[in-house]
């Protein structure tokens, strides 16, 4: 059910192409959370102590959940690639919305997260006026805290809406188990691993190293 | 190889077993040893999820090759903003 677009030899060559494009995408989002991760390192070298301090005000349980909540949503769209490769769309697809289903808990807990710190008046920039924020190294931890996260769970909801339409696509039965017919599927796949990645270094440096 | 579903279920065993391990650690005070102990597992578990769940270990072949170098610099790029600021002469007030 693949439509072959007309720059394109055949279906095989279409696939590589699309596959590389999407990981070159990846891999310029990587770049983004590079530098951030890079001003992160360095802000931390600088305040070592103050950082340590600061993370001790974070919500660690919600943090770890959600940790849980990503690696698992993982498992669950890697298995739904691969029941579509066993001809079992039906499966394929109860397993996508599983997964979007886990994304939705994450967001719910993040925002209930923001919403914990905000009331503490733990907020970002020149608003935060809590005592956690008392000195520079907890100020620089908690605008990293909200930039990273935040551009983390943009991503999140950019996936989840990802996942729910691969999740109908896969109900409707467009993609089939060829390697070349479920490109989409696998590559969604790839996006929303990429950002469970990008979530296993946030866990430990907001949450842990305290 | 061809990854089975059973397969696929160990992996996510051994992301959760790293993820409590990282948790535990966390609680232990290792000090100077804590840091690169927490991203060491991390990054265990971010090879894990892009080899067994992004397929590379199915697909393999140049994919590893230009993972490990868009890897290779982003280590780079953020040990030497860490160093900048770490090996500076005149040490910042707030390093208490």
């Amino acid at each position: 059910v693949t439509r072959l677009a007309i720059h394109y030899q055949d279906l095989e060559k279409q696939a590589h192409a699309v596959k590389l494009g999407v990981w070159i995408f990846v891999a310029s989002e990587l770049m983004i959370f590079a530098g951030l991760f890079g001003t992160y390192a360095a802000l931390r070298c600088e305040a070592p102590r103050e950082f340590a301090a600061a993370c001790r005000h974070s919500a660690l349980a919600i943090g770890t959940i959600n940790t849980g909540i990503l690696l698992t949503s993982s498992l669950l769209v890697a298995l739904a690639v691969h029941s579509v490769r066993e001809a079992r769309a039906r499966a394929g697809a109860l397993l996508l919305a599983g997964a979007v289903l886990l994304g939705a808990a994450f967001l719910a807990l993040k925002g209930t997260e923001y919403a914990a710190h905000l009331r503490e008046g733990i907020a970002p920039g020149v608003r935060g006026q809590a005592d956690a924020l008392a000195t520079p190294g907890a100020r620089a931890f908690f605008n990293l805290y909200y930039l990273m996260t935040g551009l983390h769970a943009v991503h999140v909801l950019a996936g989840s809406i990802v996942l729910a339409w691969l999740a109908v696509q896969t109900a409707r039965g467009v993609y089939g188990p060829a390697e070349h017919d479920h490109v989409a599927l696998e590559l969604g796949g790839v996006y929303w691993h990429f950002v469970d990645v990008v979530w296993l270094f946030l866990w430990p440096m907001f949450y842990l190293l305290r | 190889m061809k990854v089975t579903a059973r397969q696929f279920f160990l992996v996510w065993v051994a992301l959760m077993a790293l993820g409590a391990a990282s948790f535990g650690l966390s609680f232990l005070q290792l000090g100077a040893l804590e840091a690169p102990l927490a991203l060491l597992i991390a990054t265990v578990k971010a090879v894990l999820v892009v080899a067994f769940f992004m397929h590379v270990i199915e697909q393999g072949g140049t994919r590893w090759l230009y993972l490990l170098l868009a890897a290779l610099f982003v280590v780079t790029m953020v040990s030497l903003m860490a160093l900048d600021v770490a090996e500076r002469d005149v040490p910042s007030s707030r390093a208490r």
